[in-house]
């Protein structure tokens, strides 16, 4: 009987442990995030636990995971304006290195609104993010960088339909791209082959980050190096050349906007949402004025951790514009996306079924609400 | 009657690992106390595993051809790890000159994680087979190096004495007495080494490459697939399984009187 009851036991203990593992699942309450990829904005508003504040008069608490990067400005400087408090809402950052230790978090519940890249498509396909806006279009800086004396560099525009692309089939054939497989540069470099009329077997893909691409490729490694900014001006300052960026490929690639979806679908948050939502085209306009969104942005660098000067970022900064109501009203932001989900789905890194529900998390419904409001006012 | 016993220990042991699966499948499938997302189903790892044997869907290799990038990295740094570590240990602890010589560069050099050195070896020997290799080599020829020095101290003087006595030259003695009484420690040293070189092995491969079980778990956490992670961990402790094992035969052959 004594045996019996110890199997029993150990059995619920090792259950329980299991089960624990899990972490927050389900429950309002939440602590700040302890991911690796994590680092501290805001300490102070971090290690505050989220409860569902939702009482009349007081702000709706949104835990916002955001970037160190330009793609989270319009988060901070609506937190660091108070338009959050006088719109009846209250951002607290958390910031996170790149998207998938985002995704991580997201799992654990740790969040409710993200600024996110290409790993917003596996945010909706895997834990049924809503994706509520793309707001930026950070197409500029994202290129494979080759070198001056590199055969793909002595030939440009040898497609009419991209003058601004260097290379051709038979330059490409062979060559080592290296990148982080699965981000947006994937997507660019299936842009590219697919202009050239090549595939992924008629190459070879290193899975690499950029700092280490950029150590590998000046020392000699590969043939063509994924680069971003803030290294994107290290190569271009080294006379490397951009063999082929998202702009010259025709390839619009914006940042997004994901909500948990637990979040999303309480009633009380929609409201907001749409403030929130808001108060991020209100942002895109006054980031209209290059100064302003300069100084924002170096501001933003600095509250991470880094300290800039402001004219080695003007470029970066300014290629990449936040999307205003004009953009929104005479275009379909939401492409880029979908585009990106359907590159996912076409190297089979989400299924069809995954993809179907991207597309179904795609929700434009709460931006025009915003439109709306932004527009009366 | 011994029989029977080691029979019944075994049994056991088989038990231990049902009763875990058990406890997996209650948690993941019946009572869904876990989100498929953090961790996968018994059911669904199986189905992923044989998926994985011919599928290259998510991460662009077969499992067999990740396997193979893997064994090739790993084995070419270990063996290289044993085959310089071991020597270098026997002559360090033999020869008290060259200990002198090489211990404070060897004391100074273990201290460091191999996996600080990837930045280096990728200027020094680029991203192929060779950078990840030598990555491994740092983890596994160290613990080679340690433990052979360790046994080959460990030789009890009155040995050492005895050979003296009968006339064997010191190079003799050590090849006669000093290395077979260190055997035991060479080969948990190479033991040790097996598991640094799978652990830094999957370090290496998180950077710079396309194929290899450490790039499938990356690629398994990026796209959020757990199951495809769970597969990889468990192939790499399959893999370490045979690979102990195999070392533990090569021990129970060549050590004098059995492990």
């Amino acid at each position: 009987m004594k045996k019996r009851l110890s199997l029993l036991i150990i059995l619920c203990l090792l259950t329980a442990c299991i089960s624990g593992c899990a972490g927050g699942n389900g429950t309002s309450l939440s602590s700040a995030p302890a991911s690796e990829g994590t680092s501290n904005a805001q300490p102070a508003q971090q290690n505050e636990v989220a409860s569902e504040n939702t009482s009349i008069g007081e702000p709706v608490k949104i835990r916002v995971a955001a970037m160190p990067q330009q793609l989270s400005l319009p988060m901070y400087y609506i937190s660091q304006q108070g338009w959050d408090v006088k719109n009846g809402f209250k951002l607290e950052l958390s910031t996170f290195q790149s998207g998938a230790p985002m995704n991580e978090a997201l799992g654990a519940d740790l969040w409710d609104i993200a600024t996110i890249g290409a790993a917003g498509v596996l945010s909706c396909s895997v834990y049924d993010a809503v994706h509520i806006m793309s707001h930026e279009d950070s197409s500029a800086g994202i290129d494979f960088m080759v070198r001056p004396d590199s055969p793909v560099a002595q030939i440009k525009g040898y497609l009419p339909e991209y003058p601004d692309m260097y290379g051709d089939p038979d330059t490409i054939k062979g060559a080592v791209f290296m990148f982080p497989i699965g981000s947006g540069h994937h997507l660019l470099l299936t842009e590219y082959l697919n202009a050239m009329g090549l595939s992924e077997s008629d190459i070879s893909m290193v899975n690499m980050n950029h700092a280490e691409g950029y150590q590998a490729f000046v020392s000699g490694q590969g043939d063509f190096s994924a680069t971003a900014y803030p290294t994107t001006d290290n190569y271009i300052k080294e006379g490397y050349i951009s063999a082929v960026n998202m702009s010259s490929a025709n390839c619009p690639y914006y940042d997004n906007v994901v909500v948990n979806r637990k979040f999303y679908d309480k009633p009380e948050n929609q409201d907001a949402l749409v403030a929130l939502l808001t108060q991020m085209l209100r942002c895109a306009d006054a980031f209209q004025d290059d100064q302003v969104l300069l100084d924002a942005m170096v501001d933003w660098y600095k509250v991470n951790g880094q300290e800039v000067n402001p004219d080695d970022v003007r470029n970066q900064v300014l290629e990449r514009p936040f999307l205003t109501v004009a953009d929104y009203t005479s275009s379909d932001t939401t492409a880029s996306f979908k585009r990106m989900a359907e590159f996912f789905a076409s190297t089979e890194q989400i299924s069809q079924e995954d993809l179907e529900r991207v597309f179904n998390n795609i929700r434009p419904e709460l931006l025009e609400k915003a439109l709306e409001a932004y527009n009366s006012k | 009657m011994q029989v029977s016993k080691r029979f019944c220990l075994k049994i056991v042991s088989a038990l231990s690992i049902l009763l875990f699966l058990l406890i997996w499948y209650l948690t993941t499938d019946v009572l869904k106390t876990v989100p498929p997302t953090s961790l996968p189903s018994p059911i669904k790892v199986c189905q992923t595993f044989v998926e994985k044997l011919h599928n290259t869907a998510p991460d662009g290799a077969t499992l067999g051809v990740h396997i193979l990038a893997s064994l090739q990295v790993s084995l070419t740094g270990f063996t290289l790890g044993c085959v310089i570590g071991i020597p270098l240990g026997i002559f360090m602890a033999w020869f008290h000159r060259f200990d002198l010589l090489t211990k404070p560069v060897f004391d100074f050099l273990r201290t460091i994680p191999p996996i600080a050195f990837i930045p280096i070896m990728i200027i020094l020997l680029g991203i192929g087979v060779l950078a990840k290799a030598s990555i491994v080599f740092l983890s596994a020829f160290i613990p080679c190096v340690i433990n052979t020095y360790t046994g080959i101290k460990a030789t009890k003087p009155v040995h050492i004495w005895v050979a003296q006595t009968f006339g064997a030259s010191r190079m003799r003695t050590l090849w006669k007495v000093a290395v077979p009484t260190a055997l035991p420690f060479i080969f948990t040293g190479m033991k040790v080494s097996l598991n640094a070189a799978w652990t830094s092995l999957l370090a290496a491969e998180m950077l710079g490459s396309s194929k290899g079980l450490g790039f499938m778990i990356q690629m398994g956490r990026l796209l959020i697939r757990a199951d495809v992670v769970v597969v990889g961990m468990i192939t790499i402790g399959f893999i370490g399984f045979i690979l102990s094992a195999i070392l533990d035969y090569l021990e129970t052959t060549f050590v004098k009187g059995g492990a």
